[in-house]
């Protein structure tokens, strides 16, 4: 799996910071063996890879089970990813096709596009739950998420499916560290939404073009950017959003040619750099969702 | 967005362009939206990060939320006007 270099989550006393989050994941464990089974939407992001750690240790591996939704919308190499996490921690894994992009609904991209997704992949994983015996379903939704423009998280509570994280107060930079302390590699991993969060609302999300937004992203990985990036998708020409001190970085001229070559070699005949740099739910405010909701809040579509 | 919408930003692209000018930086905009892409005719413009961020802050009071710099060969592009006499891209 490929790892990029994120600051280390500190604060003034890591110390202090350290005891809190401690508390907290007693809480989650305290959780967990309340509902006895589980199982897991796992996407090998940061939190549903903590999350699948903490399950396993405390429920056994018998008692869990972390499902891997795949389809066009999720990147090969977080998939590649997250089956690391799983062989490494003694995570059970099964994986099921997904088919939001066969729904017309979700496929014309509205802004609450999410919803159609995340009620897709609920409506496959709650009755494999009951078929399995498990429990409960749960999913890696922290506490800072839920400040965001997040419409899946509807498809989640109408099917029952619970965000201990969340419930139990876990910001980002808490899951972070614990993950850290435990040894699991995602701590340091950029946040990673679905491809499809690349596609300006309205416009269509085909195979094709998520296929192209995620060989462009894979060519400037190889190409050796670091940190936060996403590749935008404007028909032709591809806007290339970085993060942090990697902006500066590719604005140096001599660079512009090798950036050029690896984002057309995707298949966009222009390639643009974003100058205001990574942006957590950029095409929030593109597309005009600046509604209350999103007011003074982190918007986190990706 | 309606033609109206397209219109209206394409005449903010204009004042952006200008605006620009204003601050060094000669370039033709393209809106998109609230996307504003800046073809440059110096590749170089936007390294200074103080120039950039008044780049940015232009944008912003033309209304539009983003700005790209497009990454053109701009060398290709002045080896092909030498030859035919075009120039580079404005629309």
């Amino acid at each position: 799996m490929t790892t990029h270099s994120i600051a280390r989550p500190e604060e003034p006393s890591e110390d202090a910071a350290v005891d809190r989050a401690r508390r907290k994941e007693h809480r989650l464990q305290a959780w967990l063996r309340d509902r006895r089974s589980v199982l897991l939407g796992f996407s090998g992001g940061v939190d549903s890879a903590y999350l699948a750690c903490v399950a396993v240790e405390t429920l056994g591996a018998q008692r869990c089970l972390a499902v891997i939704g795949r389809s066009a919308s999720y990147p090969a190499e977080q998939w590649e990813g997250a089956r690391d996490i799983a062989r490494q921690f003694g995570v059970p894994v099964l994986e099921t096709a997904t088919e939001e992009l066969d729904d017309p609904r979700y496929a014309a991209n509205p802004t609450n596009r999410c919803y159609f997704c995340k009620s897709e992949l609920w409506h496959r994983l709650v009755p494999l739950a009951r078929e399995r015996g498990l429990a409960a379903v749960i999913d890696g939704t922290n506490a800072d998420d839920l400040t965001g423009h997040r419409p899946g998280a509807r498809a989640a509570r109408e099917l029952g499916v619970e965000s201990p994280l969340a419930e139990l107060g876990f910001t980002k930079a808490e899951v972070r560290l614990l993950s850290r302390l435990r040894g699991i590699p995602t701590w340091q991993q950029p946040s990673s939404p679905c491809l499809s969060s690349r596609i300006p609302y309205g416009t269509a999300v085909t195979p094709e073009r998520l296929r192209a937004v995620e060989l462009a992203e894979r060519a400037l990985r190889a190409l050796g950017v670091r940190g936060d990036l996403r590749v935008r998708y404007h028909g032709e020409l591809a806007r290339v959003e970085l993060g942090g001190d990697e902006l500066a970085r590719w604005l140096a001229p001599e660079r512009h040619a090798a950036l050029r070559a690896a984002v057309g070699g995707a298949g966009f005949a222009r390639v643009a750099l974003d100058l205001r740099g990574f942006r957590s739910g950029s095409l929030n405010v593109l597309g005009g969702v600046s509604l209350p909701v999103l007011a003074g809040a982190a918007m986190s579509d990706g | 967005m309606t033609g109206d919408g397209a219109a209206s930003y394409a005449a903010r692209a204009a004042l952006l362009e200008g605006a620009l000018r204003s601050i060094g930086v000669d370039c033709a905009v393209e809106a998109r939206d609230r996307l504003a892409v800046v073809v440059p005719q110096r590749a170089e413009d936007f390294t200074d990060p103080t120039r950039r961020e008044a780049a940015l802050r232009l944008a912003t009071e033309h209304g539009f939320t983003h700005l790209a710099l497009e990454l053109v060969d701009l060398a290709g592009a002045r080896r092909a006007g030498r030859d035919d006499g075009a120039a580079l891209r404005r629309d």
